[in-house]
């Protein structure tokens, strides 16, 4: 029993650790730009498909040369998503949902630009490390290992940045008051760009730590990015602390329902959680006035 | 001698609603103006066109001489014009020091020195200084003003647009802050002042418009108590209409 439940809390760390990334650049996304961005799981993919190049095919360059390549390149492609699929919708008529319909058609040209660009073939990334920590009966290894410590530490150093410096206090005066921030001669278009770029930046992170863990394909971020909404209405879209929180209560459940009831009930359970914690308290959990 | 502000036959208002026709004022070096008459006639918009935050569909805007009408709110910003909004003026979730900072974001306000600024908004309005940590939304509406001037005055404005800053404030706060922008003037700031109070208007302004149907009725000096009469009358209506 002891065992099972070391293996439960250890698959909920490791699922909330990637979920985190996902759910985190999602809720800057939201809480600046007022919008979901549907295409935050093909930015993902994207991502690890880019590190791929460099780090195995066709470049096969030293992981501590591709992985900064390939976060370069998926911040680079989060600023042209932002340019195309943001900027030209968002300050007009119902902004947010034309760029909801706007980003979920750009996922599928996305993903079948991956499988044109790459190919159909099954592929994986290095681990990150070849350290394993065994407890109890399980083992952490590689990527898992990474992907617990990096992701709270990544996280907690933007909600540090936003809390503490000067652009910070500029990108939550933006969300806070778009024409006012407009009025003091800061430009909201960059810090729509900004924050889009370092969510795709998390979300290559991501992708890199998955493809490390399992095979990928072009839609590789799609189960997260729903994972990602699931930890929005549970932690309350505009808060860094509840998508952090929310990821792992989220990733423990997934965990343990997978244990107790098999894998295929998992997102029966984390469905119906959803539902009722829409219906009792659709502001998620926990309830934010506004980042800090 | 070039005004500091003219703004010649400018029409706009907000897609194919015009609410400014044709409408034309000055304000002239050193002068402050008041702007009244009744809501929705255009005094907002107009504040909003010279800030850039709406574009004039017809006309001309010059600040000390420069044509100023398609230039971004940034640019405008930049060469010293700077608006305080009706209605939410602060950052709610940001604190007192944060908001007043981010008044100085222009490069010019930033080149005058941030701190030495803050210091200078912190000895007009002391109770700032003593809320500088507590958040935007926790304030009485009064310093909420004070704050939102603070941030008018973090940005070294040479013209100030204060649009409604008595709207919802109780007799004494209005005092108050009568007290303090008087104070702002004296610094050398121009105001165009947007009020429903009309002798707080006729107190701070040198020169008043009456403004009605986005157009000008009547311009006079604020002093003079004859046309001062009058002004109310026609802003009011008379007793024997």
């Amino acid at each position: 029993m002891i065992d099972g439940l070391i293996s439960i809390a250890l698959s909920g760390l490791i699922l909330g650790s990637l979920y985190s990334l996902i759910a985190s650049g999602m809720s800057l996304i939201w809480s600046t730009l007022g919008a979901f961005n549907f295409a935050h799981g093909a930015l993902m993919a994207s991502g690890a498909y880019f590190v791929y190049t460099f780090a195995v095919e066709p470049l096969a360059l030293p992981l501590w040369i591709a992985v900064p390549i390939g976060l370069v390149l998926g911040a680079a492609f989060g600023l042209l998503v932002e340019r195309i699929l943001f900027r030209p919708f968002i300050s007009g008529p119902d902004g947010a949902m034309t760029v909801m319909v706007v980003t979920l058609v750009a996922t599928s040209i996305i993903q079948n630009a991956i499988q044109l660009i790459w190919g159909p073939k099954l592929k994986q990334l290095p681990t990150l490390t070849d350290l394993r920590v065994p407890i109890g009966d399980a083992v952490l290894q590689g990527n898992q290992l990474v992907a617990i410590i990096l992701a709270p530490l990544l996280i907690g150093l933007i909600a540090l940045l936003l809390a503490r410096t000067r652009v910070g206090s500029i990108v939550r005066a933006v969300e806070q008051n778009r024409e006012l921030s407009l009025l003091m001669g800061i430009k909201p278009a960059y810090v729509y760009a900004g924050v889009v770029a370092v969510a795709a930046v998390l979300a290559t992170v991501a992708g890199v730590l998955l493809g490390g863990i399992q095979f990928m394909t072009p839609t590789m971020g799609a189960d997260l990015m729903i994972r990602g909404f699931m930890i929005l209405v549970f932690g309350g879209a505009a808060s860094l602390k509840g998508t952090l929180i929310g990821a792992y209560v989220i990733g423990l459940i997934e965990a343990a329902s997978g244990y107790f009831f098999g894998l295929f009930w998992s997102p029966v359970i984390l469905i119906g959680l959803i539902f009722v914690i829409m219906l009792v308290r659709p502001e998620g959990l926990i309830k934010v006035g506004a980042r800090r | 001698m070039t005004n500091l502000l003219d703004i010649a036959a400018v029409s706009g208002g907000y897609g194919q609603i015009n609410v400014l026709r044709e409408l034309s004022i000055s304000v002239g070096e050193g002068r402050s103006v008041g702007l009244l008459g009744p809501n929705g006639h255009g005094k907002t918009t107009l504040l909003r066109t010279i800030s850039g935050l709406q574009r004039a569909s017809a006309g001309s805007i010059a600040f000390r001489g420069v044509d100023i009408t398609r230039m971004s709110v940034r640019g405008i910003i930049d060469r010293g014009i700077v608006h305080i909004p009706q209605g939410c003026r602060l950052f709610p979730q940001l604190t007192v020091r944060e908001n007043l900072v981010l008044g100085a974001y222009n490069p010019r306000a930033r080149k005058a020195g941030v701190e030495d600024t803050l210091e200078q908004v912190y000895s007009l309005f002391p109770k700032l200084a003593q809320r500088s940590r507590q958040w935007g939304s926790t304030l009485s509406g009064g310093e909420r003003q004070m704050v939102a001037i603070g941030m008018g005055l973090m940005a070294k404005p040479t013209l100030l647009l204060l649009d409604e800053p008595t709207l919802g404030l109780s007799p004494k706060v209005k005092e108050e802050l009568l007290e303090r922008i008087a104070e702002v003037r004296k610094s050398g700031v121009s105001l165009l002042l947007v009020d429903g109070d009309v002798d707080f208007v006729m107190s701070l302004t040198d020169d008043y418009y009456v403004i009605e149907l986005g157009a000008v009725v009547r311009a006079a000096e604020s002093s003079a108590e004859v046309e001062r009469t009058e002004m109310m009358d026609l802003y009011f209506g008379r007793d024997d209409d």
